[in-house]
């Protein structure tokens, strides 16, 4: 008695022989454990369990308080780190066109888009004050301009989304591939492999501890300084000279992109303008990754608009010295821009200011695959949780609601590891050939926030209200112009597959929609009445039999507790005389007075049969007939294929009648400890004999 | 009947009309089909001769009241013919064709043949 008290439910041996002790005394009968009944876990919940851990519990979902610097670190990685390509960006498109001359331009297009970045920053300190709850594009859309409009700046958003794994695990690749030239045949492998760890870490649940994301993010923002300071001083000191000095003479670096065309450095001749405007669009993916604070204001520590604000700020600036930093030194380094994309322009401005492929360089080159990666772990958190917005309102599969195993929206981070992995293959993982496609979403996304935005400032009329016109009003023109730049100068090159794809995802998710809404109307309609409609008179069991065995007495012995009006087994007779022996031995067991009845099948269609059945004892329109399908339930999944799966077929072919059920009786093959039946057995057993009761139990 | 519908119902080696089935006045079974009438056009409480096809038939365990039903189809609509006190009757079961001649009674709202004199066809 005390060792059953006592007993590890858990421990399966130790469970099993407490049902073998005698029974409990009279005095603490109550107390006493039953005896345990085992819900073993099936091999793919182990497995899942063994690779992610234990599965947390719902009320474990709490957010962790941010404070600035560590807010900094976990928000800010995705639009830090797009100055380790952005450069790079400009100098291909300008040095494709104009030659040397590229580095002339490079530091005047940067300007224009720190402006760019100034305002959308201006503009969003606006929508974390005004939403500080839950923020971002498609709340702020969804609220100001409705469901239609917040689909675009969602799929928008998400499409953005895919393109920032994309392009950062391909960017951190490349950055890798620099360090060590020996990995450039692996790149795409690589890649993808980045993705894979990324998706499994975020299906893990890695929190955002400040950590995890501080050490990368401030490790780059230290190493940038560096490089910066070093740069900057060095050149004062006239140390900084050409990495490529043949590059001033026309010699260009084999590998690298040369101008097309013959000689001169005809600044505003041709479609200089465009080619202009397709540098500055290219450049435009600097400024992506803005939106991440205003998605995240709830994580900030009280005061959280305010915090946030501030953290804003200090992103903001952060990636504008930067970004122009290395621009400025890139003029006086003149980096060559490779077809392959290593070594990156920021490894050659690293190599030139350190002297060297030295460990100051090494020490970059980590810096910046490690917040490219992390960058890419951004969007693993938005992205998820953007789509279960879009859930929520029957835009997308309801799956996308659900929290997994480690309480993330696992359905979403594989679905964006899958596309993102695919692009990623598609490309070669060449950031050049997936910066075209970037920046259009997330430009239309502000437009539309900023533009939602300006909106709740006229209608909401609060305090300040005139100044937050001017801004969002600049800051969602600003967006809008810059976006139809990207979408016109970069159309040919990759844009217009995302300015066809965004509109058809669109009609896509409407249309979503519409059955969603369709499929709650039919369901919800009339429901109270329904649920008060009155009972029907009559109620009929029928137990469909197979064979005489015991998964058949498992569904009767349910029958009985049913204790309906009509109670009988029904056997489709395919083959008469295994009929015949059924009725016989039905007859010799006298199956607690079970009628059984045999129905002629002589198309053999056993579920057409039953149906007929039902339909028989439905016809007066006041019964209610339920089936009972004795399933056998396969240990392994490939013990199923060795039996037809009729019981799945009896399910659908009644699917259709009106108050006809049907009820699945498991029976578990091969388990014997698992069914309630057998424990009884054993319990009653063990009432017996002890020692005859514990050896049943054991064998 | 013609031949090919006595073909199809009966199988190839019952359709040769024989002498003694063709003549009504000799063959019990011939006279007893012939006052058959469709199960639709029956009467509750009155006698009379149905034929059908034995749709199902439904056997009672040991321990319940000894009892076989069994369900006649024909063209016309269903009826279930009861025999008290037998638990099994050799040829009573599903696709057979029988004729029954019987009274039929309303059993909760269903029609019963109670006992009816019965022959295999």
């Amino acid at each position: 008695m005390v060792a059953m008290a006592t007993t590890d439910t858990t421990d399966t041996e130790s469970a099993g022989s407490t049902t073998a002790a005698a029974p409990p005394a009279a005095a603490n009968s109550l107390t006493a454990r039953r005896p345990a009944i085992e819900l073993p876990e099936s091999r793919g919940y182990r497995v899942k369990k063994r690779i992610l851990g234990p599965a947390l519990t719902t009320d474990q979902l709490e957010h962790e308080r941010l404070g600035i610097p560590t807010a900094v670190a976990v928000f800010s990685s995705d639009c830090i780190s797009s100055s380790a390509y952005a450069t790079e960006q400009i100098l291909t498109v300008l040095i494709g066109a104009i030659g040397i001359a590229a580095f002339s331009l490079v530091v005047p297009i940067t300007f224009a888009l720190i402006v760019v970045l100034m305002f959308l920053i201006l503009s969003y300190r606006e929508t974390i004050k005004a939403y500080p709850t839950a923020g971002g594009a498609y709340m702020v859309t969804r609220d100001n301009f409705g469901l239609l409009p917040a689909q675009v700046a969602g799929v928008a958003l998400l499409t953005d989304y895919i393109l920032t794994v994309a392009v950062s695990v391909s960017a951190g690749t490349a950055a890798l591939v620099s360090l060590v030239p020996s990995l450039g045949a692996w790149s795409v492998i690589i890649s993808v492999g980045f993705i894979a760890i990324i998706a499994g870490g975020n299906l893990k649940g890695v929190r955002e501890s400040g950590l995890v994301f501080a050490i990368p993010t401030y490790f780059f923002i230290g190493m940038g300084a560096l490089l910066l300071t070093m740069g900057f001083f060095k050149w004062f000191n006239g140390d900084l000279s050409m990495l490529h000095p043949g590059m001033a003479h026309g010699h260009w670096p084999a590998g690298s992109i040369t101008r097309h065309g013959g000689p001169g450095n005809g600044l505003l001749y041709g479609a200089a303008l465009f080619v202009v405007l397709r540098a500055f669009a290219s450049g435009g993916a600097a400024v992506t990754g803005v939106e991440a604070i205003s998605n995240g204001v709830t994580a900030f520590r009280k005061p959280e608009w305010l915090n946030a604000r501030k953290a804003l700020f200090i992103m903001g600036g952060t990636l504008g010295t930067l970004f122009l930093g290395l621009s400025l030194l890139s003029t006086k380094v003149k980096p060559a821009v490779f077809t392959s994309g290593t070594p990156t322009v920021i490894s050659q401005i690293a190599q030139e200011v350190f002297g060297g492929r030295n460990a100051l360089y090494g020490a970059m080159q980590i810096a910046t695959l490690l917040i490219l990666v992390l960058a890419a772990n951004t969007s693993f958190a938005d992205f998820p949780r953007l789509a279960s917005f879009h859930a929520g309102d029957n835009f997308m599969p309801k799956q996308l609601t659900k929290r997994g195993h480690r309480l993330v929206f696992s359905n979403g981070i594989i679905a964006l590891a899958a596309c993102a992995a695919g692009l990623v293959i598609v490309t070669d993982a060449k950031v050049d050939r997936l910066i075209p496609l970037y920046a259009i979403g997330v430009f239309t996304s502000f437009t539309l926030s900023q533009a939602g935005m300006t909106k709740h400032h006229w209608t909401k009329r609060e305090p300040g209200w005139k100044h937050g016109i001017w801004i969002n009003g600049i800051g969602a023109v600003l967006s809008f112009v810059v976006d139809i730049i990207i979408a016109v100068t970069k159309f040919t090159h990759g844009a217009w597959f995302v300015i066809i794809l965004v509109p058809v995802m669109v009609a896509l998710l409407v249309r979503l929609n519409r059955q969603y809404e369709a499929e709650a109307d039919e369901l919800e309609h009339e429901a109270r009445a329904a649920a008060a409609a009155p009972v029907l008179r009559r109620h009929v069991v029928i137990v469909a039999v197979d064979r005489l065995d015991n998964s058949a007495a498992r569904a009767i012995q349910y029958a009985r507790a049913l204790v309906p009006d009509e109670l009988r087994a029904v056997h489709a007779a395919v083959d008469m005389r295994a009929a015949d022996e059924l009725a016989q031995e039905w007859t010799r067991l006298g199956l607690s007075r079970v009628p059984l009845e045999i129905v002629e099948c002589a198309d053999r269609r056993v579920p057409r049969s039953l149906a007929e059945v039902v339909a028989q004892e439905l016809a007066d329109g006041d019964t209610e007939v339920t089936v009972l399908v004795p399933q056998r339930q396969y240990r392994r999944s490939w013990h199923q294929l060795l039996h037809d799966n009729t019981s799945k077929h009896i399910v659908e072919a009644l699917a259709g009648l009106p108050h006809a059920n049907v009820t699945i009786v498991p029976y578990q093959l091969s388990a014997r400890r698992a069914t309630g039946e057998h424990a009884a057995e054993r319990a009653a057993a063990a009432h017996h004999n002890d020692a005859e009761g514990d050896s049943e139990v054991h064998a | 009947m013609t031949f090919l519908q006595r073909w199809r119902e009966r199988g190839a080696d019952q359709c040769w009309p024989h002498d003694e089935e063709t003549s009504a006045a000799t063959n019990p079974v011939l006279r007893m089909t012939a006052r058959a009438v469709p199960i639709a056009e029956t009467q509750l409480r009155t006698p009379v001769v149905v034929t059908g096809k034995v749709t199902s038939v439904r056997v009672q365990p040991r321990a319940g009241v000894p009892t076989l039903d069994a369900t006649i189809v024909d063209e016309t609509g269903r009826l279930v013919v009861t025999f008290l006190g037998r638990r099994h009757i050799g040829g009573i079961e599903p696709g057979r064709k029988i004729v029954v001649e019987g009274v039929i009674g309303d059993a909760r709202g269903r029609a019963q043949m109670l006992n009816p004199i019965y022959r295999l066809l």
